[in-house]
């Protein structure tokens, strides 16, 4: 073998290694980018799925809310105006005992308009018919009769730029809000502040109360990509349910700091 | 002296690029992507130190020659290379592999010098450290695979650099094995092969880490300003 021939062999040999590793790296691309696509292919048809089913969901809760809210209208309510006549009645019968009618009718009329919001709130008809604003208006109302906390908000006119389903959304989420606050948050004041125009809405809703770690309560957890605290499941609705409106929301809160959320239309 | 110059440009040009990446993205960069940029620091310095040592022998009319250079090279290169990988894995197992692999070849290395001593550059050295590379980071593209990271789609900067790594390796083991037979028996068609093989895979390699270190500072300046609005 003289050296021509051991060059030769020593390029060819280069050569070959070359052309194994650019194969093998080849290889290793295409059947690593199928993987990604089946894989792709699979978590698409896994989110399309838990998209129906939460869709489904928040159907059935509608129309459970819906019933409830007829329920509320037209039994209790009519309950109650009973209840108001035959006091009617009693006072007009029994002239001398009116003054001590007064307090029960009171308190029976607050009972009749506090149903009357609360059946209007749950009513996804009444929040379609009246509009996000109304609707809104009325749960304020709600949370001001409960003086817990003081709602600084500002009633707001004109369209709100959403359709219905996202109105119904932002509704729903603004009572989640609403209901988190008023259990967990501990807070002095509930700020509400909405801007819509030209077709875009922006609503922040931010307290003063104790906050949390938003960042570590939203973190995923394990494989499935889960927060693993059972206290982010109403912020985890929140933010889903705003996903599936197709709105951006935003949570920020630290401990001590209060918490802001934000819904937004994605063009804003 | 017109043909060392353009072999020395030629040489340097990928190196220069890697530094000027490596600044460009120098604060975006994590350990492992970090530690394969002072590798590339290194191989400038011992490059460098090469090109002096042979001027210095010319200069005295000495018979140049630098291959104890690369032979002390060697053991700074892969001792980085295993850093760079232990940092990558987050395993202890995994970590613990790729630190007996060098231990492997720091005991290998030291036995090596020790017999046949500095002065010649020896290829078993090449072929345990090419070895040692493949390996790891063979390992390093299989872990990018299994994780559906291996996506020429993301041009994930790690997997460029592996590629570049692996090529220049492993397309030196023939000729390096027999670098010195070939110096004695053709010292011509030697260094037509070193121009060949061993200058084009390197030039292979750091432009393949230049490319990837350019990637980690433009994937990140794309994410944070999308991050931003």
């Amino acid at each position: 073998m003289d050296n021509q021939e051991v060059v030769l062999a020593i390029v060819c040999t280069t050569l070959l290694i070359f052309l194994l590793i650019a194969v093998l790296v080849l290889i290793f691309f295409i059947s690593g980018r199928r993987r990604l696509q089946q894989e792709m292919e699979m978590a698409q048809a896994k989110l399309s799925f838990e998209k129906e089913l939460r869709q489904v969901a928040t159907e059935v809760s509608e129309q459970m809310m819906g019933q409830f809210a007829q329920e509320l209208h037209d039994n209790i309510g009519q309950l109650l105006t009973a209840m108001h006549i035959h006091i009617e009645n009693q006072k007009l019968d029994h002239p001398q005992q009116a003054d001590g009618f007064k307090p029960i009718e009171i308190y029976l009329g607050e009972v009749s308009q506090q149903l009357r919001l609360l059946s209007r709130t749950l009513n996804n008809e009444y929040i379609g018919h009246a509009g996000l604003f109304d609707a809104m208006q009325q749960q304020v109302a709600r949370l001001r009769a409960l003086k817990r906390f003081d709602v600084h908000w500002t009633p707001v006119q004109g369209p709100s730029g959403l359709d219905k389903n996202q109105e119904l959304v932002v509704f729903r989420i603004f009572q989640e809000i609403s209901q988190n606050a008023l259990r967990h948050s501990g807070a002095a004041n509930l700020f509400i502040e909405i801007n819509a125009t030209a077709g875009n809405f922006e609503m922040e809703i931010r307290d003063d109360g104790r906050g949390f770690d938003a960042a570590e309560l939203l973190r995923p957890h394990g494989n499935a990509g889960m927060p693993s605290s059972k206290r982010a499941s109403g912020l985890l609705h929140i933010l889903s349910r705003s996903e599936m409106a197709g709105l951006q929301c935003e949570i920020t809160s630290s401990p001590g700091k209060g918490c802001r959320i934000k819904i937004k239309t994605s063009t804003l | 002296m017109r043909c060392y110059m353009f072999q020395f440009v030629n040489e340097i040009l990928s190196l220069l690029l890697v530094l000027s990446a490596g600044i460009y993205s120098g604060r975006y960069m994590n350990k492992f992507q970090c530690v394969l940029f002072i590798q590339a620091l290194v191989w400038i310095f011992f490059f460098l130190c090469s090109y002096i040592v042979t001027g210095i022998q010319k200069h005295y009319n000495v018979q140049p020659n630098n291959q104890w250079v690369f032979n002390i090279h060697m053991l700074f290169e892969t001792s980085l290379l295993m850093l760079a990988a232990y940092f990558y894995f987050q395993e202890k197992s995994v970590k613990a592999t790729v630190v007996v692999v060098f231990v492997f070849f720091f005991f290998f290395y030291c036995f090596r010098i020790f017999i046949y001593g500095v002065k010649k550059f020896d290829g078993y050295i090449f072929s345990m450290q090419s070895l040692s590379i493949m390996i790891v980071y063979i390992y390093i593209m299989y872990d990018f695979y299994i994780n559906n990271r291996f996506n020429f789609s993301s041009r994930s900067p790690e997997i460029i650099a592996c590629i570049g790594l692996l090529l220049y390796t492993t397309c030196n083991i023939p000729f390096f094995n027999l670098l010195n037979f070939l110096n004695v028996q053709c010292p011509e068609q030697s260094r037509e092969l070193f121009k060949i093989i061993t200058d084009t895979s390197a030039n292979i390699r750091y432009l393949s880490l230049a490319l990837a270190l350019w990637l980690i500072g433009k994937n990140t300046i794309t994410i944070n300003r999308r991050r931003h609005g």
